[in-house]
């Protein structure tokens, strides 16, 4: 009797399981060339430490996030991260800097840059996802500083990108062109610093 | 008919009785005569008053009143003979002669304002009048001597006569009140002074039944209206009435510690005493004198200082002068001073009794041989004042002595003095002290002790240093070792580290783990049997492009 239960409640448990639908992964930086392990002795510019990054509380989950409407958030299930959001973006806004940047290097770690480090970069996010407007945002604010001088200005950004297709993919595609746009932004702060400086 | 019929002669018969016709006038005469009669029996008999002064009385019009009633008429008014005086002849009614008495006292009734208030305001409607006060006597009277007040006490009052004397310096007045603890029993009368002995006389009346208060042992004191004792139970205050604050009175009882005496039932002369408590003083009538002969200043001691002994009070200083015969010049240097003393045996224990006094002062006397001596004590530091204190003199033996035929009390210094004396002999050896080579000495000890304790100073503050070091050296070299313990330890955690990147990996695999477990959980928190029951999938919002 025992052995009947316990199989009748096998069949029961495997006949109300649902298939699940087929979750997607989305990563920013798949399309970059990873960057190989650079020594500090080969590095002759300043080192710009780029800081964890910090993501508003909705944002730090593996589903994306969309916004529909003005005040109303949905999390999606099948469509998620990668990697945690705030590694992803670090990535990204590191390549994207070294890339345009000839004058300073960045990195995310500072383990071993601890004589050449510059400057730190903060960046906080606050929004990363796509709108019901068909936009793709990212707003947040980033200032660089001096450790031990205390010297922090931050500078405040918003970008928004045209969802010109549906899905997800297309999105993230849009949110990793805004991140580009962002790195630009910071070189130009930082050069613009410099130079009053 | 014949004419010369003769007439008969008319034949005249005298009349042998009175006409009575002349009954009409007689009857008249008669009750004229006794109108006459009638109307100056009924006057009452003439009396003459003397008074200083006839204001207010009018002839003819003043009455004369016992108790608002009137009993005679003021007839005339005229000068006497000396024009000192006023005689005023009234005339009493008749039935009302018996108000006539050797001591009936007469008074003129005018509005007045004294010490126990405003009186006889309706004469200011009516005019004055005079009022009688009958008399007790057995003898008739027809010239009285007016009273120009009201008497104190009005003739016939029951009651007892007395007489008060006192040599204070605040005499009564007439009309004073008596008081027996706090109520008035009677008023003072009449007040004479007599310059010859420097005494005011009293007549005093005491009421009846009042009058049996008084009695052989009875003291009267004047009642000062304010009292202040200051004790050591704190302070008291006393009062009499309203009216003995304003004006003053007289007061009297029988003092505690006697027995009650007898009662008087006669005028006699009682001691007026300034206050209660000057009764205590001077209760005991019979004393001895003594004489102390001092060599040292007797300020502060005055006539009236008790004299004590042991703290009990047994007489009182009686002359603190120097005028004695024997005294010739008081600057001399050799000159002592007297004090004259009472002591009363009355205070001693003995009977206040003239025969008692030779035991009283043999006794004295031999104490005074075996070293009764009298010394000067100050009684009061804020005023100064002092009072003789007789005390022994163990072990001394002394012969009598006479000063003015008084028997001398040997002298001990008093205790202030010899105090100040000790005082004084202390300084005298301070100042003789050969204080400059020890104050020199010392100086130079002091400095030296300086210089030991700086160097003292000096050593303390290397062996602090010393000690310091030492202890930081122990303390430093532990540090070090827990420095280089947890260095270790940091290595061992240090990145790169194969520990460190255990924990790192375990780190990263447990945030992967729980990234996995977030929609498990989310779908659990909304639907917690959807593990069991499927829940309705919905597919994810997906975003639109333009």
């Amino acid at each position: 009797m025992r052995k009947l239960l316990i199989i009748l409640s096998i069949f029961t448990l495997l006949s109300c399981a649902s298939s699940s639908e087929k979750v997607r992964y989305y990563s920013l930086t798949l399309n970059e060339t990873p960057q190989l392990n650079i020594i500090q002795s080969d590095i002759k510019n300043p080192v710009i430490i780029v800081e964890p990054v910090i993501l508003a509380r909705f944002l730090r989950q593996q589903g994306l996030v969309f916004q529909s409407g003005n005040y109303e958030l949905s999390t999606a299930n099948y469509n998620r991260w990668a990697e945690p959001l705030e590694e992803l973006i670090a990535k990204k806004v590191v390549q994207e800097l070294n890339q345009k940047s000839s004058r300073y290097h960045f990195e995310k770690q500072s383990g071993q840059w601890r004589n050449n480090v510059k400057l730190h970069l903060k960046l906080e996010i606050e929004k990363f996802h796509a709108t019901d407007a068909s936009t793709a945002i990212i707003a947040g604010r980033y200032w660089f500083y001096e450790k031990n001088m205390g010297n922090k200005t931050p500078h405040n950004f918003a970008f928004s990108k045209k969802l010109t297709a549906d899905g997800y993919l297309h999105t993230v595609e849009k949110l990793a062109q805004a991140l580009s746009q962002l790195s630009e932004d910071m070189l130009h702060s930082i050069s613009k610093s410099t130079q009053e400086n | 008919m014949n004419d010369e019929e003769t007439l008969n002669p008319a034949q005249v018969t005298p009349l042998k009785t009175i006409s009575k016709v002349w009954l009409i006038p007689i009857v008249a005469i008669l009750i004229g005569s006794w109108m006459i009669f009638v109307h100056f029996n009924s006057k009452g008999p003439l009396i003459r008053i003397n008074f200083e002064t006839a204001e207010g009385i009018i002839a003819g019009k003043t009455k004369i009143k016992l108790k608002n009633v009137d009993v005679g008429l003021v007839e005339l008014i005229e000068l006497s003979k000396n024009l000192e005086t006023v005689i005023i002849t009234a005339r009493i009614n008749k039935h009302d002669i018996n108000l006539l008495k050797e001591d009936s006292q007469f008074w003129v009734v005018r509005p007045r304002i004294g010490n126990s208030g405003i009186s006889g305001l309706g004469t200011l409607f009516s005019g004055a009048y005079i009022e009688v006060a009958p008399g007790t006597s057995d003898d008739k009277n027809s010239s009285f001597v007016g009273l120009e007040n009201e008497p104190v006490t009005a003739s016939g009052t029951k009651g007892l006569h007395l007489t008060l004397e006192s040599g204070a310096f605040r005499s009564l007045n007439i009309g004073d009140q008596i008081l027996f603890h706090g109520i008035e029993v009677g008023r003072i009368e009449f007040v004479y002074f007599n310059p010859k002995e420097r005494k005011v006389y009293y007549d005093a009346f005491i009421e009846s039944p009042y009058d049996d208060l008084i009695t052989s042992n009875t003291k009267f004191w004047e009642l000062n209206g304010f009292e202040v004792e200051l004790s050591a139970d704190g302070i008291q205050v006393q009062t009499g009435t309203l009216e003995t604050m304003i004006s003053g009175g007289v007061s009297f009882d029988v003092p505690n510690n006697m027995p009650p005496g007898d009662i008087i039932s006669e005028r006699k002369v009682f001691t007026v005493y300034p206050s209660k408590n000057s009764i205590y003083e001077n209760q005991y009538n019979h004393s001895l004198q003594f004489v102390l002969l001092f060599k040292d200043s007797i300020r502060g001691l005055k006539p009236g200082a008790p004299v004590e002994y042991r703290g009990i009070k047994i007489g009182n200083v009686t002359r603190t002068d120097i005028n004695y015969p024997e005294i010739s010049n008081v600057l001399k240097k050799d000159t002592l001073i007297p004090v004259m003393i009472n002591i009363e045996p009355g205070r001693m224990g003995f009977e206040d009794t003239e025969n008692i006094l030779p035991q009283v002062k043999n006794d004295l006397s031999e104490l005074i041989s075996r070293g009764l001596r009298g010394g000067l004590s100050l009684g009061n530091l804020l005023t100064g004042s002092k009072y003789i204190e007789l005390e022994y003199d163990e072990g001394v033996n002394t012969k009598l002595q006479y000063f003015s035929s008084y028997l001398v009390i040997p002298t001990l210094q008093g205790q202030f003095i010899q105090i100040m004396n000790k005082i004084s002999k202390i300084m005298d050896k301070l100042y003789s002290l050969p204080l400059e080579p020890v104050i020199s000495t010392a100086d130079q000890t002091l400095k030296q002790l300086t210089m030991t304790l700086q160097e003292f100073g000096k050593t303390s503050r290397q062996l602090e240093i010393l000690l310091k070091q030492s202890t930081q050296q122990n303390l430093v070299a532990s540090i070090k070792n827990s420095l280089e313990a947890i260095a270790k330890l940091a290595v061992d955690f240090s990145e790169g580290s194969l520990t460190h990147e255990e924990f790192q990996n375990t780190l990263r695999f447990m945030k992967k783990t729980l990234r996995e477990l977030e929609p498990l959980l989310r779908q659990l928190n909304q639907k917690p049997n959807s593990l069991i029951f499927s829940s309705q999938k919905n597919n994810d919002v997906e975003p639109k492009g333009q």
